[in-house]
């Protein structure tokens, strides 16, 4: 059985390619995480992260034409593959299980520590 | 600047150096799509009106960010997403502009080079390790010459110094000092140097008033010692004109000496203290008061011949400041070794010929200059210095050559050996319409890897040699606290590595483009190649002939070092303690104004002391004999010298300058010198009355003194007849001995590892005014409460006297360290190249039996004994071995000349040294080719026909 877990940041690379769709790149992906989540990601982190999901086969790639914004050069653009989004489902949902009955409690220790 | 619109410019935009920084670090597709991000994300922060400038830092800082992400986390080092063959989306277009597409192809020649090197990893480590210990062998000695040679002084201009000797005696060639009068006419006289400095003689200092009495190093300068040198205060300030003003006639002592100390000194002694300046020290006959300290850089080499130990500058922890009326003093009392910087325009020959002319001009008025043969000469300051060690560099220098030849005919060998394995699959790829130079870069890049590697590897190989140099801290090498692997022997390690990436990788890409142009795809595996097995071969012979080089260098080395080591010593020291302390007595009497007289009865007071203490010693429980001398034999630091003559014999032309030891009666029993002929000294020798008139030299004196002098000034004065009962003529700091008896004679003492004809005279205690003295004394057995006892016996006699007790062994042991640094040096080097060689020969062999695999089979198939196959191979390696070790010897015959200044009674072609090596030369050789020849011979027949 091929190892599913999936930590935050891949989680986080995941789902912006289930909000931002298929042929996304890393451009979006990086303006994406820094807005809704708060993370500010390098290229270097971002492309190597998903080379990682690639190679799990969570995720696809290919180069797309290249732009003048870009200097002439081309993009990579990347979608969430079949595998990737039941990984990412299974993950979210173990979390969401877990953490369920607990977010109270949590609120109140969080704030205790405060 | 103006903020940019628009999508034009956006190129000038772009921070270059980060982009260019990217651009060389990171490889295909990822380099274009980060690059890419990057870019994208600057042209939309300024779309969104954020500043320029911060949105080139921004840049910048994810560009780093980007690049220790691909590194860290080993994406670099993994396929390129392009070429992963994982799912792939389809896309539009595929192909586009590519920049930098050679970076890339080069990027892919080196992935696919250490993919091909990690397949065969015995090889490879093989190369690697080769590389490395040549590589290591030769950064560590340019590290060595580096600190010793090629590092400037740390003075201003060292180029334009120059030192001034008095030639005026040279039978052995030994150059001479220079009196303070010398000096003073010197630097009236002189137009052709700037400036004239000059220090004196050296001596260990008792400082006493601490809480632990101790012994400094302690040496005199002119006040503009140091402001000529260029030499700046590391705190407070040097010595100045107020500070060498001569004393004013009557007036009263001063109360304080400037003093400046050595970095070390202060550090040791003081604890890097900041409020140091001002402090006081006193020695027995002075107070000092600490005007400043030396940088910790300061250093001044001298050449062996000026007798001052290497290091003036790391060696001397007190510079005190010379003040007395100079041009009044004695013209025989000779202690100042003279310092000068060349003017601006004056070449070394105009400093000679001005000192000519001055020497002239003085020679013409003074008498006793006349009568001596006054004659002032100069040398290259950075020239001499140093001088003494270069012919042992040169020699290591050579030693490395050899290990990197070897190292690099050995990477060669076995790259070709290779090229030629890979024949086939190369002829297969240039069918298929590889370029010929694809396949010549592709071997290249194999080498520059190995290259890469190896170099990695040496530096941190050289890098531990030197930590354990810097450990063993060799006496032969000034300098050694510096010893570090510096960015100069970097950029030297580097050369190195890419000239034998060159070397080696150059042959085998030769041979990969002529394959991949004749493009043979029909030869058959099995057929090995003979020209080239001959080229490997050869290889295999020529490294072994190095290697034989440096084995018979290593062993002439070796066995000169022996016969250095069983040459007498001239004494033994054996249970003989050596115990420095320093005999003065209370200071002298600063209440009396006239200092000759406070100074002679303190003279006389020492002499007193002197008797009772030899008593003392003599009389204690387990001492068998004791003695005493200044300076000791083998001490390193310094010797004292004095000239003399047969004057009393009418014959003053036969003159020259020995060493000389001030010896107490007993010291040469003590050290069991025996007398070859005549008596020792004794006490009945003091000549009375000679303490007061040891401070007025210019009296003469006629009264008999007698010395004992060794077997090589007997020889040497009197070649045909007994020395007992011939005189001698004499000066000691000034003292001239008209007619000294000779009483004794004993045999040759080494002086300080260094054996330079100069012979020795022995003189009474009393003859002499120094307060340095060591006492030898030999006991029966060395033991804590032995020393104790000597230490109390030291300090009845002498209360203040500091009491530095050491085994004369020690001295034996330091004096031949220089000696067993150089030649443990050469060891390691000749034990490297005959692991080299090892490595060479086992490489070729095992390559050949691989590739003859099928031929051996066949062999086999037909009938032949194994034990015949591995006969056949081990001959086949000790003919090589023959070729080698008999070009080798030939090659170390020619080149022994470059030993003959360090071999001591061996000649070039030493038995010992020459069976030795071919000796180990053929045992490393049975050993190497041990495993390929049982390989060879255990080759199972049908597997081998099977293959083809």
């Amino acid at each position: 059985m091929r190892n599913r877990a999936l930590g935050e940041v891949e989680q986080l690379l995941l789902f912006a390619l289930v909000e931002l769709g298929d042929r996304t790149h890393g451009v979006e992906v990086r303006e994406l995480l820094e807005d809704r989540a708060g993370k500010s990601m390098s290229p270097g982190a971002i492309h190597t992260g998903y080379e990682r999901l690639q190679r799990r086969g969570f995720v696809a790639s290919c180069l797309g034409e290249p732009t003048a914004a870009r200097g002439g050069r081309r993009k990579r653009l990347y979608e969430i593959t079949t595998l990737g989004a039941q990984a990412l489902r299974e993950a979210h949902a173990r979390i969401q299980l877990i953490a369920a009955g607990n977010l109270p409690e949590l609120e109140r220790l969080a704030g205790r520590l405060k | 600047m103006n903020r940019p619109s628009g999508t034009e410019d956006l190129s000038v935009r772009t921070p270059w150096i980060t982009q260019a920084l990217v651009a060389l670090t990171l490889g295909g597709s990822r380099r274009e799509v980060i690059l890419g991000d990057l870019e994208e994300a600057l042209a939309r922060r300024i779309a969104n009106g954020v500043s320029l400038r911060t949105a080139r830092r921004l840049y910048r800082r994810e560009a780093l960010a980007s690049i220790w992400k691909v590194y860290s986390s080993g994406a670099a080092f993994r396929s390129d997403p392009e070429e992963a063959h994982l799912v792939s989306v389809t896309a539009g277009a595929k192909s586009g502009p590519r920049s930098g597409a050679a970076a890339a192809r080069i990027w892919k020649d080196f992935r696919f080079s250490s993919i091909a090197l990690a397949r065969r990893p015995g090889l490879t480590s093989l190369v690697t390790i080769a590389l490395a210990l040549g590589i290591g062998a030769s950064t560590m000695v340019f590290s060595v010459v580096e600190a010793t040679l090629l590092r400037e002084l740390p003075v201003e201009d060292p180029q334009s110094l120059v030192m001034v000797w008095n030639r005026q005696v040279s039978d052995v060639g030994s150059s001479n000092l220079l009196s303070a009068p010398d000096y003073v006419d010197l630097r009236e006289r002189t137009n052709t140097l700037d400036s004239v400095a000059a220090f004196g003689e050296i001596v260990v200092a008792p400082v006493v008033g601490t809480e632990q009495p101790s012994f400094a190093r302690q040496v005199p300068v002119t006040e503009n010692f140091f402001a000529m040198l260029g030499v700046e205060a590391q705190l407070g300030r040097l010595f100045d004109e107020v500070d060498g003003a001569e004393p004013v006639e009557g007036a009263p002592l001063p109360d304080f000496y400037p003093l400046v100390i050595s970095h070390d000194y202060w550090q040791r002694m003081f604890d890097g203290s900041e409020d140091v300046v001002g402090r006081s020290i006193r020695t027995f006959t002075s107070n000092f008061q600490i005007v400043g300290v030396l940088p910790p850089e300061f250093r001044l080499l001298f050449p062996a011949a000026a007798d001052v130990g290497e290091d003036l500058g790391a060696s001397i922890d007190l510079w005190t400041c010379f003040s007395f009326r100079m041009s009044q003093s004695s013209r025989t009392y000779r202690s100042f070794r003279v310092l000068a910087r060349t003017g601006r325009g004056s070449s070394l020959a105009d400093v000679r010929a001005d000192l000519d002319n001055i020497s002239g001009q003085l020679r013409a008025e003074v008498e006793e200059l006349d009568a001596s043969g006054f004659a002032l000469g100069a040398e290259s300051f950075v020239a001499e210095s140093g001088a003494h060690i270069r012919p042992l560099l040169w020699m290591l220098g050579f030693a490395v050559v050899c290990v990197l030849l070897v190292a690099c005919t050995n990477v060669a060998g076995l790259l070709i050996a290779r090229t030629s394995e890979r024949a086939r699959e190369l002829s297969v790829r240039s069918a298929l319409g590889a370029e010929a130079w694809r396949l010549a870069r592709l071997s290249l890049s194999e080498s520059l890897l190995l290259a890469g590697a190896g170099g990695a590897l040496g530096v941190a190989l050289a890098w531990v040699g030197m930590r354990l140099l810097a450990l063993a801290r060799p006496a032969g090498l000034p300098q050694a606290d510096d010893l570090s692997l510096n960015w100069q022997v970097l950029g030297f390690a580097i050369v190195i590595v890419v000239i034998c990436a060159m070397l080696a990788g150059s042959i085998p890409a030769i041979r990969a483009m002529r394959h991949g142009l004749s493009g043979r795809l029909n030869t058959r595996s099995s057929t090995a190649n003979r020209r080239q097995r001959r080229l490997r071969e050869g290889m295999v012979a020529l490294q072994i002939a190095l290697t034989v080089v440096l084995l018979v260098a290593t062993g002439l080395l070796l066995r000169s070092f022996a016969n250095l080591q069983s040459t007498p010593l001239g004494f033994d020291p054996e249970r003989v303690l050596a115990i420095d302390i320093s005999t003065v007595a209370g200071g002298a009497d600063r209440s009396l104004t006239d200092r000759s007289l406070a100074a002679s009865r303190w003279v006389e007071r020492r002499q007193g002391l002197e008797h009772s203490l030899a008593e003392a010693l003599s009389a204690l429980p387990g001492v068998e004999s004791a003695g005493a001398v200044f300076p000791v034999p083998l001490n390193g630091i310094y010797s004292r010298t004095c000239d003399y003559s047969l004057g009393a014999e009418g014959k003053p032309d036969v003159a020259g300058v020995a060493y000389f030891r001030n010896v107490w009666p007993g010291y040469f029993d003590s050290m069991k010198i025996p007398l070859l002929a005549g008596r020792d000294l004794h006490t009945s020798d003091d000549v009375p009355g000679l303490a007061t008139w040891l401070l007025d030299p210019e009296q003469e004196r006629t009264d008999r003194a007698v010395v004992v002098v060794d077997a090589q000034m007997a020889a040497r004065l009197w070649p045909d007849q007994p020395a007992v009962g011939k005189t001698l003529r004499y000066t000691t700091s000034g003292t001239v001995f008209h007619d000294a008896e000779v009483v004794g004679v004993v045999p040759f003492v080494a002086q300080g590892g260094r054996v330079d004809g100069r012979g020795t005279i022995y003189i009474p205690r009393s003859y002499y005014r120094s307060q340095e003295l060591t006492l030898t004394v030999r006991v029966q057995d060395d033991s804590p409460s032995t020393r104790r006892a000597l230490v109390d016996t030291v300090h009845a006699a002498f209360p203040e006297s500091p009491a530095l007790i050491r085994s004369l062994d020690g001295y034996v042991e330091r004096s031949t360290a220089s000696n067993r640094f150089v030649l443990s040096l050469l060891g390691a080097f000749a034990a490297t190249a005959v692991l080299l060689a090892g490595i060479g020969i086992y490489g070729a062999l095992a390559l050949s039996v691989r590739q003859r695999v099928n031929e051996i089979g066949i062999h086999l198939a037909m009938g032949a004994a194994p034990q015949r196959v591995f006969a056949g191979v081990i001959r086949n390696s000790l003919v090589l071995a023959a070729i080698g070790i008999g070009s080798g010897l030939a090659l170390a015959l020619l080149t022994s000349g470059l030993l003959s200044g360090y071999l001591h009674e061996v000649k070039g072609a030493d038995p010992w040294a020459v069976g030795g090596s071919v000796l180990i030369q053929v045992a490393v050789t049975l050993l190497a080719c041990w495993i390929p020849a049982r390989r060879a011979s255990r080759v199972q027949p049908m597997e081998a026909l099977r293959a083809e």
